[in-house]
């Protein structure tokens, strides 16, 4: 574990840096291309394999984030915007081909459908 | 990138921080899924800041979403048309669903599917477990869509599979009574079809015969591998909505 602790590591912030998770292990980021604000879903996936140590810097009276673990975490957040009405997150082809089908057969979602692929 | 940046002020906030009904309206919707498998200790918001010790798995979805029309910080307050682009008029405010009866809905919706396990031993190959989120009109004609909820809840992702799961289960069960009925119209319906996309040049005729209306379209190239009644079935109930587009197509060409 030491071994792991020393080869990787990563600090993620809330937006008013109440909140610092400390990342070390294996750690694992997937964000969205930089120029991306056109595009329709956006996916930001942290998996660690190793420590994470959540830090709540506000005052006593008001924590409620900090903690610490070992292990396996996968932290994902997918950000959809004002146009999207349904997202479908499929696992397999398969799925993909019976939702296309679903929204087809409906007539009532739109014309318009858009993919973004995960890493496998 | 704004966008991000706005999304992960909103998970922050959902999330993370006390005193969410402090933030400002978002315009975006965020699906956050966090799964571990680890000894972990920590203290959540959304458990008052009590403790909990975690060994083995858990995961927690949550979502963040805008509930309420045009508040205050949403883009239909923007002062340029380009930044009020998607929003609705006053009248037509954007996060509000109206559904066929009059009635109004929160506008968003999510559905997912989960985990994908690899079952090997029963030679069944992957099997999806469904999950979804649903909110709002959209979920509501997705509720109607007999259907919807067979394709999220099967276990197995194999297509054929699954709609000849979906077929039987509205063969037999007072559940989808209405769409044995369906069927039973589309069985006669692809039996005519059988015999006259099987004539030369017939399926191209269908396919290109209303470029306007996407699914005959769909529907020719969903069969023309498989010319087979109980293809033509399965993809007359898929493609339900074009029924009446194939149907005139039918009784125009077909004898």
């Amino acid at each position: 574990m030491l071994g792991l602790a020393l080869c990787a590591g990563c600090v993620q912030y809330t937006e008013d840096g109440s909140l610092v998770r400390h990342h070390l292990g294996y750690v694992k980021v997937i964000t969205p291309p930089q120029a991306a604000s056109d595009r329709p879903l956006q996916s930001l996936d942290i998996e660690t394999l190793g420590v994470w140590l959540d830090v709540d810097r506000r005052a006593p009276e008001q924590h409620a984030g900090s903690g610490f673990g070992l292990g396996w975490r996968d932290d994902r957040r997918d950000i959809v915007p004002i146009d999207c009405r349904v997202v479908f997150r499929v696992a397999s082809i398969e799925q993909l081909d019976i939702v296309a089908r679903m929204i087809a057969d409906s007539g009532t979602y739109g014309r318009s459908l858009c993919a973004t692929l995960d890493e496998d | 990138m704004r966008n991000l940046g706005r999304g992960l002020i909103a998970a922050s906030g959902a999330l993370l921080v006390s005193g969410c009904n402090n933030f400002e309206h978002n315009d975006t919707l965020l699906f956050g899924t966090d799964t571990k498998i680890a000894l972990d200790v920590s203290a959540s918001a959304a458990q008052g800041g009590t403790p909990a010790v975690t060994i083995g798995y858990k995961r927690v979805e949550a979502v963040w979403m805008p509930l309420y029309a045009n508040g205050q910080g949403s883009v239909c307050d923007a002062t340029t048309e380009q930044e009020r682009r998607g929003c609705g008029s006053t009248q037509d405010p954007k996060y509000v669903g109206e559904g066929s009866g009059g009635e109004q809905d929160a506008y968003s919706v999510f559905a997912s599917f989960g985990s994908k396990i690899r079952g090997e031993a029963a030679g069944n190959g992957d099997v999806g477990i469904a999950q979804f989120f649903a909110t709002g009109v959209a979920a509501q004609r997705l509720a109607d869509n007999p259907f919807a909820a067979l394709a999220l809840s099967v276990q197995h992702p194999s297509t054929g599979a699954m709609l000849g799961d979906a077929l039987k289960e509205a063969e037999i069960t007072r559940q989808y009574e209405l769409a044995g009925v369906r069927l039973t119209a589309q069985q006669q319906l692809a039996e005519k079809l059988e015999r006259c996309l099987a004539q030369e040049g017939k399926l191209a005729a269908l396919s290109s015969s209303n470029p306007d209306e996407e699914g005959v379209a769909l529907f020719a190239d969903f069969v023309k591998d498989d010319l087979s009644r109980e293809n033509i079935v399965r993809q007359l109930v898929f493609f339900a909505g074009a029924n009446a587009e194939i149907k005139a197509w039918a009784d125009e060409n077909c004898s």
